[in-house]
């Protein structure tokens, strides 16, 4: 029996495509993709996954524009990872509390509070930014006076201000054409001890922070200064219930393994549950478009007359359909997720081009004897096309299905380049969309333009390697020559 | 063939009624065009002229109605105007026939299209600040033309004479490498575009990252011309390595098929200079496929330009496309739209003319 003998020779063919180092290749650039979307799906389950992602008060801590950690074990720069995060509300050590209620004739009438914080820092790069941030529970005014004490002695006031209830929020980080007021003091400081005035201006003004005045003073250029930090609050206020907190956020420069975006988002958990969804797309959408594709294909070359008559001319509308820009007009005017775009790239690509080399392929298996038997001893219309025509054709379709696996996932990426991509799934396209127009390119945040552009590289790659090696083993055109 | 056009045609008139339909049933072209009779009622009223003679109309009858006091009569002015604009529209929505039912009024814009009477756009201008949908896209065109014809050109070339060589070592070191190449090409242009940016742009520092001419443009047109193609190197580039290995990998299998051919062993047996094979017995009957598939290239191009251009900031059509849709401006995208189906239906009908002309076993006409 034929029926039989297939196993056989899918058996021996797979055997023959171990010895390509192309198939082997882009097997073990798949099997790291299946690990890394278990690794996702395991870690944070999809919808808690988008939820995070979306969220961008999940990741205010975290640094922004973070490169990835291991970058540094090439460039040997020991700099701070993630964020340090000191809150007098969570933690005691290193913290000292003062609360002393002030009494006039006998009576309480305000409070003052002290906070002391003590934190260590030896890396050899600056931090990305500081953040400080004070709750006060009262809704009285509160003066706060705030100092930095650096290593070397010198301390800086950064905070002389009234502010009335709630939190008093500072980011510092460079605003072009903005010095901040203790920036100026401390400028004045190191003319003071040092007797030169150094330009600050266009600096981050966290470097000021942790920059070494001594280096600052001679050369005019900035270094770490390593030691113990000072950081001191004093509140008060006429409240006498009144309670003061500090909490410190030092953002460092590198972060995780592919570094974060603007919002200091994780990349690699972008990257990561960027491959489940780009596998799942790209094969979903190729294995269909090429069964259905090849199903119209049969039938239409098999019925012929009418039916091949209005194949014939429905393919025609849809090769005169420009692909992209039909895509875009239905996206404008009905908007769609991920999994709706997904039927509709499905549905263009089934009709067009491939239907007419399909169909030529069939006209000719049409005339061939064993067709002709299978007629003659009056098998039926549908076990002719299913069972003898289409699968005659499935060797010259499975390598096709593989190598186009990822000119889907890229077709994805290119349509969220286009800012045509669901809102709140994750993609690699959507990630490179969003560094390309938050200029990674034109700042130099590469990490944030490379991680997902390798992904979508070795994905490439991967799929084109194993689906080539297929094409040559199922096909062998050549194999005579 | 005229049997084959107006089928070809007949699928265009199709598709486009389809556009139209698929666009119309959200409502949207109807809005589009009130928006843009309300505008021309709004730009008649800008005339002072017009606006003092309808506003003294205005204030007599209301005055006649017995309206006196300064604040009201104000009031019923304003009111009298605002009418006759609303008043005004209907008229003009009536003789657009835009009161008639959904098929009637979807006839219409197809006339429309299919003349490519594209109105006016809803948000984006021109660079000379037209609302033409024409004038947009037709200022436009030729720099997308330039630069994909180009690089299409390029790629062709490339492809099929590298490939021809390929074919003729078939096994060499060359060969192995051009299969171990392919795979380069699932990964479309502007994806390289990011890398070429990246490296010769941002860090090498070679060649520009964007736009088409430096600013300021130099004066002289011979440097201008340089200009521009110091600009289309980087895209073009990128073009060639998505594209080029693919085609070698296609091209060299090809013509190592047809170099198999009984007649081609016939003619080295009989003693033809290889050259003279390569032209006569391999080149010229594979001309129609070849050609095909250079025609299809280059119009996909046109189309496919769309991200290649917003990477590159090169300012063609695809860029004012991608603008048109950050600006949800729908007639741009439908005008486009019907543009490339023309493009690609005369693609179709020459595709069957050419087969005719290169290959006389295919009878065009009488099927």
């Amino acid at each position: 029996m034929k029926v039989a003998g297939i196993p056989n020779r899918l058996k021996a063919q797979l055997k023959r495509l171990v010895h390509y180092k192309s198939f082997v290749a882009g097997m073990v650039i798949l099997t790291f993709f299946v690990g890394l979307s278990i690794y996702a799906m395991v870690t944070w389950p999809y919808s808690e996954a988008v939820a995070k992602w979306n969220n961008p008060a999940v990741w205010l801590d975290y640094p922004k524009h973070a490169k990835p950690s291991w970058i540094t074990l090439f460039t040997g720069v020991r700099e701070l990872e993630g964020s340090l995060i000191i809150d007098t509300r969570l933690e005691a050590k290193n913290v000292v509390k003062l609360r002393q209620v002030l009494e006039r004739f006998g009576k309480p009438f305000a409070t003052i509070e002290r906070i002391s914080i003590g934190f260590t820092y030896d890396y050899d790069a600056f931090p990305a930014r500081l953040v400080y941030v004070v709750p006060v529970n009262t809704t009285d005014r509160v003066f706060v006076n705030m100092t930095w004490r650096k290593p070397s002695g010198i301390e800086i006031i950064i905070e002389k201000n009234f502010f009335t209830s709630g939190e008093l929020i500072r980011s510092l980080e460079p605003k072009p054409g903005e010095v901040p007021e203790f920036a100026l003091r401390y400028v004045e400081i190191v003319e003071k001890v040092y007797g030169v005035r150094v330009n600050i201006s266009n600096l981050n003004p966290t470097y000021l922070l942790f920059c070494d005045d001594e280096y600052l003073a001679k050369t005019g250029a900035l270094r770490v200064l390593k030691g113990s930090y000072q950081v001191g609050v004093e509140t008060f206020s006429s409240d006498i219930n009144s309670t003061v907190d500090l909490r410190l956020v030092i953002q460092g420069t590198i972060y995780g393994l592919a570094g974060t975006d603007f919002l200091g988002r994780d990349l690699f958990m972008a990257l990561a549950w960027g491959a489940p969804i780009a596998m799942a797309f790209g094969l979903t959408a190729s294995l269909l478009s090429a069964l259905l594709q090849i199903a119209i294909a049969a039938i239409s070359a098999w019925f012929s007359g009418v039916v091949d008559v209005v194949v014939q001319r429905i393919n025609e509308i849809f090769m005169v359909l420009p692909f992209l820009p039909t895509i875009v007009m239905l996206w404008m005017f009905y908007g769609f997720d991920l999994w709706t775009l997904l039927w509709v790239i499905i549905l263009f690509n089934t009709w067009g081009s491939g239907i007419k080399t399909s169909r030529a392929m069939f006209l000719q298996i049409k005339e061939m004897p064993y067709i002709e038997a299978a007629k003659a001893y009056g098998s039926s219309n549908f076990r002719i096309v299913m069972l003898y025509m289409i699968p005659r054709v499935i060797p010259v379709i499975i390598p096709n299905i593989v190598t186009a696996i990822p000119s889907f996932v890229f077709l994805e990426a290119a349509l969220a380049m286009l800012g045509i991509a669901d809102p709140r799934t994750i993609t690699w396209g959507k990630v490179l969309q969003e560094a390309y127009t938050h200029g990674a390119l034109l700042q130099g945040y590469y990490h944030w333009i490379l991680a997902p552009s390798i992904m979508l590289f070795l994905m490439g790659i991967g799929f084109a390697m194993i689906g080539f090696t297929l094409d040559r083993v199922f096909n062998p055109r050549l194999r005579e020559i | 063939m005229s049997i084959r056009t107006a089928s070809v045609g007949a699928s265009l008139v199709i598709a486009i009624f389809l556009v139209i339909i698929v666009a119309n049933l959200g409502g949207k072209i109807d809005e589009i065009i009130e928006q843009e009779i309300r505008l021309t009622v709004n730009m008649q009223l800008q005339d002072p002229r017009f606006k003092s003679q309808l506003g003294y109309s205005c204030e007599t009858m209301c005055k006649g109605m017995g309206v006196m006091e300064e604040g009201v009569l104000k009031q019923c002015v304003a009111q009298c105007m605002q009418s006759w604009v609303d008043e005004r529209t209907r008229i003009l929505m009536r003789t657009y026939g835009l009161d008639q039912p959904f098929v009637l009024r979807a006839l219409y814009y197809l006339r429309d299209a299919l003349t490519l009477s594209l109105g006016r756009a809803q948000r984006i201008y021109s660079d000379t600040g037209s609302r033409e949908v024409w004038a947009i896209i037709s200022e436009r065109l030729p720099q997308t033309i330039l630069l994909f014809t180009t690089a299409n050109v390029v790629i062709f070339f490339m492809e099929l004479f590298i490939g021809l060589a390929l074919s003729r070592k078939y096994g060499s070191i060359f060969d192995k490498l051009a299969v171990t190449l392919a795979p380069l090409s699932s990964m479309p242009g502007w994806f390289y575009g990011l890398f070429m940016i990246l490296t010769f742009a941002f860090w090498l520092k070679l060649f520009p990252s964007r736009g088409m001419v430096s600013a300021p443009p130099p004066e002289d047109p011979w440097l201008y011309a340089l200009d521009v193609l110091w600009h289309m190197v980087l895209p073009i580039i990128s073009w060639i390595i998505a594209y080029v290995p693919i085609g070698v990998y296609y091209y060299r299998t090809f013509f190592l098929l047809f170099s198999t051919e009984e007649y081609v062993e016939y003619a080295k047996a009989r003693g033809v200079p290889s050259r003279v094979i390569e032209r006569r017995y391999i080149l010229r009957p594979t001309l129609p496929p070849i050609i095909t598939s250079f025609a299809l290239m280059l119009i996909g191009s046109w189309m496919g330009a769309i991200i290649t251009e917003t990477v590159f900031q090169w300012p063609g059509l695809g860029m004012k496309f991608y603008e048109a849709i950050n600006f949800s401006d729908a007639p741009v995208v439908i005008g486009i739209i019907a543009i490339y189906a023309y493009l690609l239906a005369a693609t179709v009908i020459a595709l069957d003319l050419v087969y005719g002309i290169l290959d006389p076993r295919v009878r065009v006409g009488g099927e």
